[in-house]
């Protein structure tokens, strides 16, 4: 029994460190499967995107693109069309993995469709990925900001996932919305409980089973 | 009367450790789980399994509903990808599919299988009627985690019998069953495969107690109708007959020699009974069901191509690198380390599409050789007789022969299709080896050993469970 306690704290203690591991936290993407290099987003374009789902509590965003040539990576991102929500975040963090994560101007109280516009402020372009899409739908790139020019439609929409914070963060916030995660991938509001319950059985069914006397016994 | 406590104890922990597998997995994310639901729903809804065994790719209207709504292909091998979060969704679906007709006359790939555990999982299915399908889904889940709870007292059992008197080495058995994240994984979704392991378990338990305690007409016939219900549990029994037909010869042959003509017919009345039991199946599959009896899809006939030669290549190719000179028949990996020691200790996910990572297989490979070297180490030590547990040892290297043939076949029309989650029903084999590790112990360190490796297999389930938050929820 000792031996299995001193077990179960040294395995609790772990979790506590990956808990408190800082990484990017997603609240949703926007479903798109990232199939292709869907078009170039030059320094000082800005590409929007109708339609973007984004669930609530996203206060930041994080968008497949990659750096298509030298210079630094940096971008903007706004809503349009989403009442109190429109207007520009902060810069964003760089690119990193495949990725640039940008920062909204606020957390989103609810889950709002919108477009969402996406301004190269770097001096590198960047190639966007994502997958194929009808006209409606498409990500179209204004050469730039302010050109006047008419924009230039992609061939599809670049993949958005949609973060907690633009910060990297620790799990230790996101505990608490795994149960509704789970009932909603599972459909089931029963599925948490089993889970939970369950999880807290294992250990102490495992802990009474060794409690028990064994001793005595020879083969 | 100790060890009623045990098992009871055993059973709870197996029951939670299944009931957190079954759910925390998204909806039919588990192996062929959607095909297997569809079976089940055929069953409760329409009364008798299904008929239709072309599969169309068509679902009941229910089914379908909640299927693309939860939008599960989307995110299936789409490591990426995550299932749906929006808690408004499942009440819109709740909504949507409600009032959906739940009955079709089909089940995709799996109509062809027989019915046992189908049976017994629509029971699950019928018992939560009154809500959603998803909660109906969980319920059928939770049928396959009672079977595996009954499968692991069993073993607990069957250490109990082969490696007399020592408790710890039974329970450190039911620990590394219950607390083995990738059968867990497995077998707490809607799959016959649970029915398959706790009816071997079931068998090796007659076994071990017949060499024991004598072959009784009533040990006998429970070797039969077990047997029997075996192969109306899922194709898959088939592979394991040749080692059930061993047990059988073991049981004959053990024990005093002028009692052999006495066992043999008790042996026939056991076979006479599994017979019966498979023959009012056909007769009321054909007569009452009016389905076809067949034992294998139509995909998987053979184009031909066999030859003895090629499958003693095929053979060897499975255990050990390719001769020069040979043609490869496995594409660049080996199988019984890539399908069946990755597959059984590393892998989660529909088709093994995520888990652990490259180094967890070396450590299970390690842990195995300690496992076989304390067996070796007691067997022959075993104050009673070691013949049985060297007896399911054989019978469990007859089982991987059988599916090794049976995968030729396969890989014949389609190609090496193995899969570790095949060797399931030989699990109770696992349990022996790790109670003989604890027996092979002083006695009194039995106690810490056990509490060891119990914080060795919960940290292996830890892990798998949060690469599974992590996959889906994160």
């Amino acid at each position: 029994m000792l031996a299995f306690a001193a077990g179960v704290i040294v395995i609790a203690g772990v979790l506590a460190v990956v808990l408190s591991r800082r990484s990017w936290r997603r609240v949703g993407d926007d479903g798109t499967p990232v199939q292709l290099v869907i078009g170039d987003l030059p320094s000082g374009a800005l590409g929007c995107q109708p339609h973007e789902p984004l669930p609530a509590g996203t206060h930041a965003v994080r968008i497949r693109a990659t750096a298509a040539g030298p210079g630094s990576v940096s971008v903007r991102v706004e809503l349009r069309a989403a009442g109190r929500y429109s207007g520009t975040g902060a810069v964003g963090a760089g690119a990193s993995g495949g990725t640039v994560v940008a920062a909204l101007p606020h957390p989103l109280a609810a889950a709002v469709v919108a477009s969402l516009c996406v301004w190269n402020t770097g001096a590198a372009g960047l190639a966007l990925a994502g997958a194929g899409a009808g006209p409606a739908d498409q990500l179209t790139i204004t050469a730039s900001a302010a050109s006047g020019k008419p924009a230039v439609a992609t061939v599809g929409r670049v993949r958005i996932e949609d973060l907690i914070s633009s910060r990297r963060v620790s799990l230790w916030p996101i505990l608490g919305r795994l149960p509704e995660r789970i009932a909603t991938a599972t459909g089931s509001l029963l599925a948490p409980w089993l889970f939970v319950v369950g999880l807290i059985g294992m250990i102490l069914a495992s802990a009474a089973l060794l409690r028990a006397s064994g001793d005595g016994d020879e083969i | 009367m100790r060890y009623r406590v045990d098992l009871l104890l055993v059973v709870a922990l197996t029951l939670a450790s299944g009931a957190c597998w079954a759910g925390i997995t998204p909806a039919f994310q588990k192996t062929d789980e959607t095909a297997h639901f569809a079976y089940v729903q055929a069953v409760a809804e329409l009364g008798h399994p299904p008929r239709q065994f072309v599969d169309t790719g068509l679902l009941s209207a229910e089914l379908t509903c909640w299927y693309n709504g939860l939008e599960i292909t989307r995110y299936r091998f789409f490591t990426e990808e995550r299932p749906p979060w929006a808690p408004p969704l499942r009440s819109s679906l709740d909504h949507t599919c409600k009032g959906l007709s739940p009955r079709y006359d089909g089940a995709m790939y799996q109509a062809f299988q027989p019915p046992a555990y189908y049976l017994l999982a629509a029971g699950g299915y019928k018992l939560a009627s009154a809500f959603a399908l998803p909660t109906r889904l969980l319920f059928a889940r939770m049928v396959s985690v009672i079977l595996i709870a009954i499968a692991v007292a069993l073993t607990y059992l069957l250490v109990l019998e082969l490696v007399p008197g020592s408790r710890w080495a039974a329970r450190a058995a039911a620990l590394a069953l219950a607390l083995q994240p990738i059968l867990m994984f497995k077998e707490s979704g809607v799959n016959p495969d649970a029915l398959d392991l706790t009816i071997m378990a079931a068998i090796a338990l007659v076994t071990a107690r017949a060499w024991r305690r004598g072959l009784s007409t009533s040990r006998a016939l429970a070797f039969g109708a077990l047997t029997g219900l075996g192969v109306l549990s899922k194709v898959n029994f088939l592979t394991l007959l040749p080692s059930i037909a061993l047990l059988a010869l073991a049981l004959w042959w053990a024990g005093d020699p002028s009692q052999r003509l006495l066992r043999a017919k008790r042996l026939a009345l056991g076979g006479v009974l599994a017979l019966a039991l498979f023959g009012l199946y056909a007769l009321v599959n054909h007569s009452l069901w009016h389905r076809g009896l067949t034992y294998r899809q139509a995909a998987l006939h053979s184009h031909g191509g066999g030859s003895i030669h090629r499958l003693l290549d095929f053979t060897w190719q499975f255990f050990l690198p390719r001769l020069p000179g040979t043609q490869p028949l496995f594409s660049g990996y080996l199988p019984v380390w890539h399908d069946l020691l990755e597959g059984i200790t590393t892998r989660l996910g529909w088709w093994n599409d995520y888990g652990f990572d490259r180094w967890a297989p070396v450590l299970v490979a390690i842990g195995v050789a300690l496992a076989i070297a304390a067996a070796c180490y007691v067997w022959p030590r075993a104050r009673r007789r070691p013949w049985p547990a060297l007896i399911v040892a054989a019978a469990a290297i007859l089982f991987l022969v059988s599916l090794i043939l049976a995968d030729y076949q396969y890989s014949l029309a389609n190609g090496d299709e193995f899969e570790g989650r095949y060797i399931v029903a030989a699990m109770p084999l696992w349990g022996l080896l790790v109670g003989c590790a604890v027996a092979a112990a002083r006695p009194r360190w039995r106690g810490i050993l056990t509490g060891l490796l119990a914080a060795l297999f919960l940290a292996h389930t830890v892990i798998a469970l949060t690469t599974t938050i992590n996959r889906f929820y994160l």
